[in-house]
């Protein structure tokens, strides 16, 4: 196993499982930045999302999130990861969460979402949130220091 | 394959997995069943040979305890569980050199429930998990 190293450590090709439905994930930094370029695909429904992740790339950042990602065949369709952790002690593991909700969220200047008074004008919207779990589809190998 | 999730009673049964990056066991198993439910999680990390008990996994205003009856198990989350470090028997660990854990969420896939994925959180930060179901899932 690898250990967890710094934030470009994501960088990988990535198979799993999305809710219960197989995918993979490919994630490449973007060139000279610290940017990550993140191609996820939903292969049970035959779809595929990407998005950009800004990371100081040389940080001990092993937490993402959020990450949106957009339907690669339709911007208007999109989906939202709360959090995607790579594991600090294997980097060939990531986890997370996706989230999803059944209202729009109108978040107001104060961060109070009592001060929208949208829940009482549409009643309490349902927060889901779906289990993402990945393995390297080829395993990093430790780093040997000569 | 795991048919897809009904229940929140379908997170019962052994698992093996992955948290973050060490491979451990996790047991999640309900108790009561008349107006309230309580979940329990027996989580086993192989690799630093600890193990941690959650007798009542909930955080909300009653600990653990759910109603039974619907909206609540169609959920397929469940969250804020604090677990005691025990021994292999199961006995709470006290004192300077024991500890717990504290779990953000786990949640099941819906489309497939031989899949758990979570977050645990310590000391600030996020970590990631992953388990796979050992053997048959629950009826449906």
């Amino acid at each position: 196993m690898t250990q967890f190293a710094n934030a470009e450590d994501f960088v990988g090709e990535y198979v799993g499982v999305y809710d219960g439905r197989q995918a993979s994930l490919t994630i490449s930094r973007v060139k000279e930045t610290d940017t990550l370029q993140i191609l996820f695909k939903d292969v049970d429904r035959n779809q595929e999302y990407e998005g950009l992740y800004s990371v100081p790339l040389g940080s001990d950042i092993h937490t993402l999130g959020p990450i949106n990602l957009y339907d690669t065949h339709d911007a208007n369709n999109a989906i939202y990861w709360s959090i995607l952790n790579l594991h600090t002690w294997d980097i060939n593991y990531l986890s997370g969460l996706s989230f999803w909700t059944t209202q729009p969220i109108f978040m107001p200047p104060t961060g109070n979402l009592e001060d929208t008074g949208w829940e009482m004008e549409y009643g309490w919207a349902w927060n889901w949130l779906f289990g993402i779990s990945f393995a390297r589809r080829i395993p990093a190998t430790p780093v040997v220091n000569p | 394959m795991g048919r897809a999730f009904e229940s929140i009673y379908d997170m019962q049964g052994d698992y093996s997995g992955n948290y973050d990056g060490r491979p451990c066991d996790l047991t999640i198993s309900f108790e009561g069943g008349e107006g309230t439910v309580t979940v329990q999680l027996s989580f086993h990390d192989l690799e630093r040979n600890m193990y941690f008990w959650a007798p009542n996994a909930g955080g909300s205003a009653v600990l653990g305890q759910y109603p039974v009856d619907i909206p609540w198990t169609q959920f397929h989350t469940i969250g804020n569980i604090y677990f005691w470090e025990v021994d292999s028997d199961g006995n709470v660990l006290y004192g300077p050199n024991h500890g717990g854990a504290h779990w953000d969420s786990l949640a099941i896939h819906t489309w497939n429930i031989d899949y758990l994925s979570g977050v645990s959180e310590w000391n600030g930060q996020y970590y990631g998990m992953s388990f796979t179901r050992k053997g048959a899932p629950p009826l449906g």
